[in-house]
């Protein structure tokens, strides 16, 4: 990067930092108001016990299990996808690694809140802590999500330390003390020097490998509160890499509408480019393609040979009450988005970005397939049960939307929402037309040359 | 005018007994009974419903069969005939039962045509009585209610017929290792046998600090009136008292019966996993788990010292 790209980068996004539009506390105050709607609604499900939703004896996940299936899996792709390019050593990445690591953790702050709700009580959470069984897949999620969480959480931090530096520099005198003083905290006494570079290189190799596995294990682990039951619908051996595929296919797309919105808002046109979207939109297509590979392998040999337990579900599946839900997800959020992905000529930023919409959307509704329909299904002297959800789990719902879309907003005040540092690191940064893998060596491997103006030790 | 008055007066109650007199038997679908007799109706099973045979005279064919509508007093003895009656359909076999009185008749078919369920309307309200044998089209056919008014017969209320439990065992010392094998002998106050009455089988248990009857199983008598069961001690408590109860069935009243036995030695658990190889599978799966887990906390506090490191790294070139 020359000297007057690393300055129009700085230019680009340090101003917004400061600014706050009425539009932003407009947005702000809808957020919120979303927020309130789930909170009061939670308060009366707090009151009132679990009978103000639709679940029941039988049909006891409802809303907040799916969406709890459908957050963890949007926080699949953000780290997992971030650790592959670093370790590929694709130049392309370096704008869009931030957004991705933090899709991750705010989706899975917003998942792991899910089970919370779905528990009624809240202390039980402590219940399950003190007298869980670990044979138990529940357990297991108790394990795997905060340490997915906390590695996430320490991957995004780890890039935000330079940026954080950036920040304590060059927005010392221009922000509250106590913003200033939250910057040079975060900033660890960074100031681009070799040691620095290597401790921080270090880290970065052992989280892009360590989080692959771990996004593995959370998704696979999240699979098996299903797949471990024998339960029509849910007993199955697949589950695992397909709930993960899923995941990476979700998650992608997600990742495809969290890049859009900030090009459109933040004016990042020139560092999330048609490219980006282009090869995130090939992940989306791989991804979506394996996982359309996985949905015929899952229903194929169950409609082959069906156990007399199954039919009834598979019927109810493809031609019954929740005939119109599988098809829409099918169609809508594998066929046509997969398509729009591999197509040369709908390989447009719109076309792309409502591809990823639909797979949002379709996705959301296949987690709500694979909850219901088994748990509505007649076990040993019951009925088809009936599952409506109630306004308070929808607002709760809404709500978790709402509170994802509050840590964006809120951290893209915090923090840039293009690591500054990591593009500017790069020689190929905000032009991923031209050869990236390799092009200067994986994770991090450039001149440890400080390239960013960084002042030096005014702050220690 | 008073003569007037007289001739209106005259005219309006003969009008009113005539109504009585020629309303009357349209109107009563009631079975007619004197006071503490047994209120009999008798009904066949026929093609397309049911047909009245005595205690009743009137079906009604609403819904795509004939069905009686029957009513009853409250507290009434009734006893309820079967009589089968088929012309189309001559294999045709039914077992009826009635709801909320637990009683099932005997089968008839065209060698056994008659059957009856006798008991005492303790319950207002309505109560189906139908075929229990899956019959397509007939078990619709053969399905009616009975109507328990909450008037009252007017009379002594009928008594149910006492019943007496017997329940035996061969020793009243067990070990605790076998199970023990108990008999429960139902049997009417005349000595008569009770068949396919349900007496359900209690253990004294002490659980949770509380100590209570737990109902452990359900039986059903067969033909002389008599169930087994094996009994396996689940508690080590030396005293290990059983009770069984019969809860009533139609006419006859409800018994119950204990039996003391005395726990020799420790009793097996209650349940024993079966051995199996694939649970060192499984335990091996726990600890590969378990040492990853802690081996991704591990990277991680290694991790995130490096981190910390970064700000003690500044002097340092």
């Amino acid at each position: 990067m020359t000297r007057q790209d690393e300055q129009r980068l700085l230019d680009t996004m340090l101003p917004p930092l400061r600014v706050r539009s009425r539009a932003w506390y407009a947005w702000l105050a809808v957020l919120f108001a979303l927020l309130l709607v789930g909170a009061v609604a939670y308060i009366i499900q707090l009151r009132r016990g679990l009978v103000v939703t639709g679940m029941s004896d039988q049909v006891f996940w409802g809303l907040y299990i799916s969406n709890f299936v459908f957050w963890s899996g949007v926080s699949m792709a953000g780290t997992f996808v971030s650790a592959i390019l670093r370790i590929t050593g694709a130049e392309w990445r370096r704008p869009l690694t931030r957004i991705a690591e933090l899709s991750t953790v705010s989706a899975l702050i917003i998942a792991a809140t899910m089970p919370l709700l779905d528990l009624g009580r809240p202390d039980r959470a402590w219940s399950m802590l003190v007298s869980g069984r670990i044979d138990s897949p529940l357990m297991w999620d108790l394990l795997v999500i905060p340490t997915y969480l906390a590695a996430s959480a320490l991957f995004l931090y780890l890039f935000i330390i330079p940026d954080a530096a950036i920040l304590r520099d060059q927005m010392g005198g221009k922000v509250s003390r106590l913003r200033a003083g939250f910057y040079r905290l975060a900033a660890l006494g960074w100031h681009d020097r070799p040691h620095q570079h290597r401790l921080l290189e270090r880290g970065a190799i052992i989280m892009a490998i360590l989080i692959i596995p771990i996004g593995v294990a959370t998704h696979s682990v999240v699979s098996w509160i299903f797949g471990m039951t024998t339960r029509p619908g849910w007993d199955s051996t697949i589950f695992a890499p397909y709930f993960a595929v899923g995941a990476l296919y979700s998650g992608t797309a997600m990742l495809i509408t969290l890049m859009y919105i900030f090009r459109r808002v933040c004016h990042l046109e020139e560092y999330f480019t048609v490219q980006h979207f282009r090869y995130l939109g090939y992940f989306m297509a791989a991804s979506g393609l394996l996982y359309l590979y996985f949905t015929f392998a899952e229903y194929l040999t169950v409609v082959y040979k069906p156990a007399e337990s199954k039919a009834p579900l598979l019927e109810s599946l493809f031609f019954g009450e929740y005939a119109w839900l599988v098809w829409t997800s099918f169609i809508a959020g594998q066929i046509v988005p997969i398509a729009v992905a591999v197509l040369p000529w709908t390989r447009t930023i719109p076309l792309l970005v409502g591809a990823a919409l639909l797979v949002n959307i379709g996705m959301w509704i296949k987690r709500y397939i694979i909850v219901l329909p088994s748990l509505s299904l007649p076990l040993v002297g019951q009925e088809w049960a009936a599952y409506t959800p109630t306004w308070v789990e929808i607002a709760i719902v809404v709500a978790s939307f709402a509170g994802f879309a509050l840590i964006f907003t809120l951290f893209a005040k915090l923090f840039p929402i293009i690591p500054i540092w990591e593009v500017s690191q790069g020689s190929h940064g905000n032009r991923p037309d031209e050869p990236g893998p390799g092009a200067r060596g994986p994770v991090m491997a450039g001149p440890a040359a400080p390239a960013m103006p960084v002042k030096g030790g005014h702050d220690g | 005018m008073a003569r007037q008055l007289r001739g209106m007066f005259l005219f309006v109650a003969g009008a009113t007994l005539a109504g009585a007199v020629f309303l009357a038997p349209g109107m009563n679908t009631t079975a007619d009974a004197e006071a503490g007799d047994a209120i009999r109706i008798v009904l066949e099973t026929r093609d397309d419903g049911y047909g009245c045979v005595e205690g009743c005279d009137y079906v009604d064919f609403s819904d795509g069969a004939w069905r009686p509508a029957l009513q009853v007093p409250q507290g009434a003895m009734v006893d309820l005939g079967f009589v089968w009656a088929h012309e189309a359909y001559p294999y045709e076999e039914h077992i009826m039962v009635i709801d909320g009185y637990g009683l099932e008749s005997d089968l008839i078919d065209r060698e056994n045509r008659e059957t009856s369920l006798q008991f005492i309307a303790s319950e207002a309200g309505s109560f189906t009585f139908k075929c229990d044998v899956y019959c397509d089209l007939h078990d619709f056919m053969q399905r009616a209610t009975v109507r328990v008014g909450r008037e009252g017969g007017g009379g002594a209320a009928p008594q149910y017929t006492p019943t007496l439990l017997d329940l035996d065992v061969a020793s009243r010392f067990i070990s605790g290792l076998e199970p023990v094998e108990l008999s429960v002998a139902l049997t009417a106050e005349d000595g008569e046998p009770l068949e396919r009455a349900e007496v359900r089988v209690y253990v004294d248990t002490e659980f949770g600090g509380v100590r209570d009857l737990v109902h452990t199983k359900t039986l059903r008598t067969d033909e002389s009136g008599v169930a087994r069961f094996d009994f396996a001690p689940f508690t080590e408590d030396p005293d290990q008292r059983v009770v069984v109860r019969f809860g009533g069935m139609g006419i006859y009243d409800e018994a119950e019966q204990e039996l003391s036995l005395q726990l020799t030695g420790a009793p097996p658990p209650v349940y024993t996993p079966e051995e199996s190889r694939l649970e060192s599978v499984k335990q091996g799966a726990r600890i590969g788990a378990g040492v990853g887990f802690v081996l991704v906390w591990g990277a991680l506090g290694f991790v995130f010292i490096q981190a910390l490191r970064i700000g003690r790294a500044r002097g340092e070139e």
